[in-house]
């Protein structure tokens, strides 16, 4: 009876043998697990190092103010638990080494951690749901594979106000879009909500993250582009004018195992 | 020309190569443009795209704000 409004929605069975992570039990991470959590998902890995701070309570509707100081994974996974005694809720401290889940959820609230978290997900081809605010304005967006994310990388954390009605439409609709791609629907996307919802399909990207080393061009390839000598992470693009090799000497000196390539070959591979 | 829409403003914009053999790319369209591209997405033809994609005539790029909080 619970499930029966949603039965021709989802397949309730698949739903609860499913393992979903929500990395960040904030503004975001709140409304995503209790939707979450409420749809019937099998286990819920929440994921967060804070406590509870009496400046999370305008938006992270899980917490009164009795909580102030505890830890919030903790408190949030009672609360989950309560809404819902089918789903089994794990609770994480801190990022895990390797991520064993169907979806991942980043709710998390700075760019760093969140392209660590991407990586480990994507590596191992876990689909991730990433979504952020600031105002009244926010946006969600649907990578399956690493070079869904090539668009989202060097953006910058700003400190941001944010309303709880805001994380609350933003962390639902990542709960939509988790329980899309547990029912089989995989469509990598940009949701911008800035008082409507516009979807944007991705175009997957160069193969790597690239940044400028001693004048040359250093790229972190995604793996399966290019084959690397064992070990080795980066591809290291000459110049041609003689420069490289002191180039890649400093590179070295820096700890950075990186094969090189030439110019032409790199472009002609389309690696840049 | 490409039309470029930042903050709910369109402007459109002439294409030229910045050097002989070497097509303009979105990222050298953003430098340009003076406009910080930590603080953007790309949408060129309705398409998400990284700034290394090569703009041609006609094309339309909306430069989306990206938000960080959580």
């Amino acid at each position: 009876m619970r499930y029966l409004r949603q039965s021709s929605l989802v397949n309730q069975e698949t739903l609860s043998s499913s393992r979903v992570l929500v990395a960040g039990m904030g503004g975001l991470g709140q409304p995503a697990a209790v939707y979450l959590a409420l749809a019937g998902v099998g286990t819920l890995f929440i994921l967060d190092d804070d406590v509870v701070e009496e400046s999370n309570l305008n938006r992270q509707f899980l917490f009164t103010k009795k909580d102030i100081g505890k830890k919030k994974v903790e408190i949030a996974a009672e609360r989950l638990e309560n809404m819902n005694e089918n789903v089994n809720v794990v609770i994480l401290n801190e990022m895990p080494k390797e991520i064993k889940t169907d979806v991942v959820l980043d709710c998390l609230d700075n760019w760093p951690s969140r392209l660590k978290l991407w990586e480990l997900s994507l590596k191992k081809n876990i689909p991730v749901i990433h979504g952020a605010v600031d105002e009244d304005k926010g946006q969600i967006a649907v990578f399956l594979n690493l070079k869904d994310t090539s668009a989202f990388y060097n953006k910058s954390d700003k400190a941001c106000q944010v309303l709880g009605a805001t994380t609350g439409i933003i962390g639902s609709k990542m709960a939509l879009e988790a329980l899309k791609l547990l029912s089989g629907k995989r469509e990598s996307k940009l949701v911008v909500y800035d008082d409507n919802m516009v979807e944007y399909p991705i175009k997957p990207g160069r193969p790597g993250k690239t940044k400028d080393f001693a004048s040359h061009t250093l790229i972190k390839l995604w793996e399966g582009d290019y084959k690397l000598k064992k070990g080795h992470k980066y591809l290291f693009v000459c110049k041609g004018d003689g420069s490289s090799k002191e180039a890649m000497e400093k590179a070295r000196k820096r700890g950075i195992s990186a094969d090189s390539l030439s110019l032409p070959v790199a472009k002609r591979l389309k690696l840049l | 020309m490409i039309k470029v829409e930042l903050e709910g403003k369109t402007k459109e914009i002439e294409l030229h190569p910045i050097s002989k053999g070497k097509s303009l790319t979105l990222k050298d369209l953003i430098l340009e443009l003076a406009i910080n591209l930590e603080d953007y997405i790309l949408v060129l033809n309705g398409e998400v795209v990284t700034e290394f994609e090569s703009p041609k005539d006609g094309d339309s790029l909306k430069l989306v704000r990206v938000w960080s909080g959580g």
